[in-house]
């Protein structure tokens, strides 16, 4: 489904429309308040953005390096080229130990590799940890925003939830109480899981090991239990130096929620006697746009998902209108740079407002790199044919003074089929053109 | 040709980087550090208490005697047991309170820098009830950026960064202290360790 028809579906109750605008604004407001409370914010950007620069223009040279040093760490390091390879070797190393339960935290590339669905189908329980994941699991959904999965439901709907699938109390929807039984449900879990999953936010390469931020405590409890860890990586995660997080760490947790910082930020350089710890480098179509000079930014992203919470589409659209893993601007530039006819109505989902450029922590230029998708995707001829030929009309009719004035002179005659051709007036009111055009007017003032 | 070798293809030639520059960053020094250190901590959800060294006892008696187990692999009076000398780290979940050092604390954020080479299980940290932290009052720096420049990772195997007790808000934005990590936690800051 495009965005347009999947945002019409989300828009049909105005209640919550207008309550997920809200609470995705709140998420906002706290985020500048932090901002601002720094003087060198923009300095830390203008850092961020030069450090991610810098290293995607060596990566070869820093994942190199970043391999040798977490081998010499006793981490085992698997490279995969994508979804697939990657989803066979976590499945592997889980095979080997015997492993049948895992508790994962929270990472989109296992999400954009599919891993659960992979790992379930071989007999493998997976269980999300963070507890919005957790909450989506339980209904069977996926995320509908990377930072705050589940952001698109009310207290109600989880309560619910949690009645049918923890025996919560009945009509107890308080959110302290829900979080609780989480927790009670979830120690076990983590209490008898042999393995662990997390995502990875930081990849230091002099160091060879790795950081993983969550408030929840999560990640810290599932692979300090477990004895086996798996940490899945995107090769654009790497950063140089131990110095460079002290730049990153001040930005991440700010942009994402406001915090100053999550309340975990977690090392893990080598595993834990007696313990087996796996890095999986995944590429998944990265490596395509690493030559692409306007493109390769956006490997840049740290994930924050300031631009998410910002964007007036998003707010008002839902995260299940946009078609991938990803959803919000950075997500729609990033599923333009891997499939621009499958998922170009994405570079559309967007006012062009700049808001998210003006937000993202490392300076990735969104909006206008949501234009030039815009400008590819028309030149690849992607567009539909009625909105081709529309513009093609609007175009010869423009450009010709003699169709023009025809076209002026009539157009109170067409006026009210417009609405049913306009494309772009559905919602909208189409101004009644006006009697007299201004050359008209100004002829008859001289 | 292997997937490494695929990707370290298709990610350029390995060549040694340019030196990258060293990032100055101005910044407003912050007067009182411990005082900015305990707001944070608060707005982090955790508590903080100044104590001479020689209360830290009495203090935690004062604080978790009674009925609770306590545990550390310090050698505190009122720890009932040395979480060392247990061999999985399950046995550890019915912890009420762990006391571990901290070796440094950061103003801007209430994050205080754990790495104890003599703790055997990681999962302390996070799977007991009530985390208190000890650490000498004058280790206080102002951002990450200095804290990043004092620890020298490369010689860790593990260290963490840990600001409050475990929360979410992943219902409806509602800020729930204890998710899964510790549900509460207190530092105390000592003069004269």
């Amino acid at each position: 489904m495009n965005h347009p028809k999947a945002a019409k579906e989300f828009l049909k109750n105005e209640d919550h429309v207008k309550w997920h605008d809200e609470a995705l604004w709140f998420v906002r407001q706290k985020r500048d308040i932090a901002a601002k409370s720094i003087k060198e914010w923009e300095e830390l950007r203008e850092a961020a953005q030069k450090i991610k620069s810098h290293t995607l223009s060596y990566l070869s040279y820093y994942l190199n390096e970043f391999e040798k040093n977490a081998l010499s760490n006793g981490i085992k390091v698997h490279w995969a080229t994508d979804a697939k390879e990657h989803n066979k070797i976590v499945y592997n190393i889980l095979k080997k130990h015997q492993i049948k339960k895992v508790v994962k935290s929270k990472s989109m590339l296992t999400e954009e590799c599919a891993l659960n669905p992979y790992l379930k189908k071989r007999g493998i329980e997976v269980i999300d940890t963070d507890l919005g994941e957790r909450i989506v699991q339980l209904r069977d959904e996926p995320p509908s925003h990377i930072v705050l999965p589940a952001i698109h439901l009310k207290k109600e709907q989880i309560g619910k939830t949690f009645e049918e699938k923890l025996h919560t109390q009945k009509g107890n929807f308080d959110p302290a109480y829900l979080t609780n039984e989480a927790r009670k449900d979830l120690r076990e879990k983590f209490l008898s899981a042999k393995g662990a999953i997390t995502g990875v936010n930081f990849a230091i390469a002099e160091v060879g090991g790795i950081v993983v931020c969550t408030n929840e405590g999560n990640a810290d409890l599932g692979t300090s239990v477990a004895k086996v860890h798996i940490a899945s990586m995107g090769i654009e995660k790497i950063i140089p130096k131990t110095e460079h997080l002290g730049i990153f760490t001040r930005l991440l947790a700010r942009s994402a929620t406001g915090q100053a910082i999550t309340t975990y930020t977690t090392h893990f350089n080598a595993p834990e006697e007696g313990k087996e710890m796996h890095i999986v480098i995944v590429d998944n179509q990265r490596s395509d746009i690493i030559n692409d000079k306007e493109h390769k930014k956006v490997l840049a992203c740290i994930r924050c998902a300031a631009c998410i919470n910002t964007c007036p589409i998003y707010r008002r659209s839902g995260g299940y209108s946009y078609s991938y893993t990803i959803a919000g601007p950075v997500g729609s530039l990033l599923a333009n740079t891997r499939d621009l006819k499958k998922y170009g109505d994405l570079a559309f989902a967007s006012t062009l407002c700049g808001s998210c450029t003006n937000i993202c922590p490392v300076k990735i230029d969104i909006h206008h790199q949501l234009l030039a998708f815009r400008k590819e995707y028309v030149k690849k001829g992607y567009v539909s044919f009625k909105k081709r030929l529309a513009f093609k009309i609007g175009a010869s009719v423009l450009r010709n003074a003699f169709l023009y004035e025809i076209a002026r002179k009539t157009l109170s005659l067409f006026h009210p089929f417009l609405k049913r051709l306009n494309l772009w007036g559905e919602g909208r009111e189409i101004p009644k053109p006006a009697k007299k055009s201004f050359k008209e007017i100004y002829g008859k003032r001289k | 040709m292997s997937s490494k070798e695929k990707i370290l293809k298709k990610t350029g030639e390995i060549k040694t980087p340019l030196e990258l520059e060293e990032f100055k960053i101005e910044k407003e020094k912050i007067k009182d550090k411990t005082d900015s250190f305990l707001t944070s901590l608060k707005n982090a959800a955790g508590e903080g208490y100044i104590i001479k060294k020689d209360d830290i006892n009495k203090k935690l008696e004062e604080l978790f005697g009674g009925n609770l187990k306590t545990a550390s692999v310090y050698d505190y009076q009122t720890a009932d047991i040395n979480p060392n000398k247990y061999k999985k780290a399950t046995e550890l979940e019915d912890i009420d309170v762990a006391i571990v050092h901290g070796d440094f604390a950061v103003a801007e954020n209430g994050a205080v820098w754990i790495n104890e080479k003599n703790n055997r299980h990681r999962a302390l940290y996070s799977i007991c009830k009530h985390l208190v932290i000890i650490l000498p009052k004058d280790q206080i720096v102002d951002t990450m950026i200095e804290a990043y420049k004092r620890v020298n990772l490369k010689e860790l195997k593990h260290a963490v960064f840990i600001s409050g007790p475990s929360k979410t808000a992943d219902i409806e934005q509602s800020l729930v202290i204890g998710a899964h990590g510790a549900k509460a936690l207190t530092v105390f800051l000592v003069e004269g360790l």
